[in-house]
């Protein structure tokens, strides 16, 4: 179980953060997804691999966290203040900053395929939806993301 | 940039990316996950476990003749308990003097007991509180806070990350305080989000304001020597802060809000809703508060107190709305625990460990005593146990959910603390 945990913590609890921008949050919802993946161990088909399940709790919930957050009246301080993350130079800040700028389902999608390197095939079935959407949602997404980034740049295509 | 220089970038900032404090959430979730696993009986391991039962009862079978002797009499005592676990639900606690549905925290688990005296266990858990309305429970299981409903399904369970204590429910039902490790936390009542209110807190259970909606929810807790005053969905700006004093083991607020009250061991003061003192009650001499709860409509004050010389415990009842000294209901040999307010205010449940019992108080009516016997043996499942904590009322709330009252002042109570 440990060497499990070990594996796949760290992803999972980075792509919680990178999609709700909440360290508490991200906790509670990796750690959820690994109390509910535990509870459901015996249904689980051990053939097929540990990761993808595990990520597709995670996502899901964080896209619910996010939504409702969205829907939420939330004048909450944030109570833990976010410590900047190890960012020694280039654009990790900004990048982080402008994700915030995408709608949850582009960050998902973001997360899925430059994170947890998922193929637009994989990401539409783990969030249940047609593989164009996906597609469109990462073009969207990375449209926006390079506007952001590289504002100057002309030739990103 | 070209598109795959880009894609390149974007994948190796997304890598470096790390969440605040990553190793501490890393340390505390492995805790709770390794905790879950351990938990966790496998289905093939309860298949096997079922194939023993099934085996051992073979062998019972098999064995009968020396189980019906004498000198075999322990052996089929044991093989009756690994085939047939005592059932902790068949020894009847007989009708209830009361009217609705009790919380009860024993060392077997968490129950509900119906008033004619039907139970139902709700699963391990140490410390609990109904929601307003008593549609659920809120309860603590080592470091999750779990919402269940009263036939004991688990709604939703959030880890948190120290040991879960003191649930309080908001009047308003849209929230949970509650405190994990040495800080006070709020969850929303659907589990949707949560955030930390305070850190550095007493042990002393919060005590929601009771005002009706849509006004905001305030929350007192107590932090240091003082009983601090919180918006629970802005915990940055204070409303209120009492004087320093004795360190509370309870905080309650009277009818509308209007007054709160702290409980230390030697006395009772009496605030403004902005936490400004205006008055102090001290306990008769040489006696310790032990416990308190308030009167469904905040204005009685129930305190079980106890002669330190002595080895008597009393029950007092303070009148919040008269400048009354505190009044003797009862005095008897040894401890009293889990003092607990009956929905319509006319009864005072307690527990008595030494004897065994809860007694049911009536403060109006001198004389108006009724008990239940032999109470641990009953949340034992008939067997009297060496030791452990006596099954302590911890909430009384109507047999059927119901709807908060215009006042907002939450129609199921709370008892004593822990």
């Amino acid at each position: 179980m440990e060497a499990l945990f070990r594996v796949h913590w760290g992803p999972a609890h980075r792509a919680a953060f990178l999609i709700v921008r909440d360290g508490a949050a991200a906790e509670d919802i990796a750690q959820e997804a690994f109390l509910a993946a535990i509870r459901s161990l015996d249904r689980f088909d051990r053939r097929r691999p540990f990761g993808p399940w595990l990520h597709r709790i995670v996502v899901n919930r964080a896209i619910d966290w996010s939504r409702a957050r969205a829907l939420r009246r939330e004048v909450a301080e944030p109570v833990e203040p976010e410590a900047p993350a190890e960012r020694p130079g280039g654009w990790s800040d900004e990048t982080v900053n402008a994700l915030a700028l995408l709608d949850t389902d582009q960050r998902a999608a973001v997360v899925l395929r430059y994170l947890l390197e998922y193929t637009p095939g994989e990401i539409a079935a783990l969030l249940e939806v047609p593989r164009g959407t996906v597609n469109s949602r990462l073009r969207r997404a990375l449209d926006r993301l390079a506007a952001e980034l590289e504002p100057e740049s002309e030739d990103r295509r | 940039m070209r598109r795959a220089e880009f894609d390149r970038r974007l994948r190796h900032e997304l890598h470096r990316a790390r969440p605040p404090r990553a190793s501490d959430a890393e340390r505390r979730a492995w805790h709770v996950v390794r905790a879950a696993h351990a938990a966790r009986v496998p289905a093939r391991e309860a298949h096997r476990a079922r194939r023993f039962a099934l085996a051992a009862a073979a062998a019972a079978l098999a064995l009968g003749a020396l189980v019906l002797t004498p000198a075999g009499a322990k052996v089929g005592d044991w093989i009756g308990d690994v085939v047939d676990p005592p059932d902790t639900t068949s020894v009847s606690l007989g009708p209830l003097p009361a009217k609705g549905r009790l919380l009860v925290v024993a060392d077997s688990g968490l129950w509900i007991v119906q008033d004619d005296g039907a139970r139902r266990r709700l699963g391990r858990f140490r410390d609990a509180t109904w929601s307003p309305g008593g549609l659920f429970v809120a309860a603590a299981r080592g470091r999750e806070l779990v919402a269940l409903e009263p036939d004991g399904d688990e709604r939703w369970a959030r880890p948190a990350p120290g040991r879960v204590s003191v649930p309080r429910w908001s009047p308003d039902g849209y929230r949970i305080a509650y405190r994990s490790g040495h800080d006070l936390w709020i969850v929303t009542g659907d589990n949707d989000a949560r955030w930390r209110l305070a850190r550095g807190v007493r042990a002393t259970p919060p005590a929601w304001k009771p005002v009706p909606e849509p006004e905001r929810q305030v929350v007192a807790f107590a932090a240091g020597d003082r009983v601090r005053i919180v918006e629970a969905d802005a915990p940055g700006r204070p409303l209120g802060v009492t004087p320093p004093g004795p360190p509370p083991r309870e905080i309650w607020w009277t009818e509308g809000g209007r007054r709160l009250v702290t409980v230390a061991s030697r006395g009772v003061r009496v605030h403004d809703s902005r936490g400004r003192l205006l008055r102090t009650i001290a306990l008769p001499r040489g006696r310790v508060a032990k416990g308190s709860a308030m009167a469904p409509g905040g204005r009685r004050l129930a305190i079980i107190a106890r002669r330190p010389a002595g080895r008597s415990s009393e029950l007092l009842v303070i009148r919040l709305d008269r400048r009354a000294s505190p009044r003797d209901l009862l005095s008897m040999p040894g401890s009293f625990e889990g003092l607990t307010w009956s929905i319509d205010g006319r009864l005072l449940v307690l527990g008595l460990p030494d004897s065994g019992q809860w007694l049911f108080v009536r403060p109006r009516r001198s004389g108006g005593l009724e008990s239940v016997e032999r109470v641990r043996r009953r949340f034992a499942g008939g067997v009297e146990p060496r030791t452990g904590a006596f099954p302590r009322p911890a909430g009384w709330c109507y047999a059927q959910p119901a709807n908060r009252t215009a006042s907002g002042q939450p129609p199921c109570s709370s008892g004593s603390a822990p």
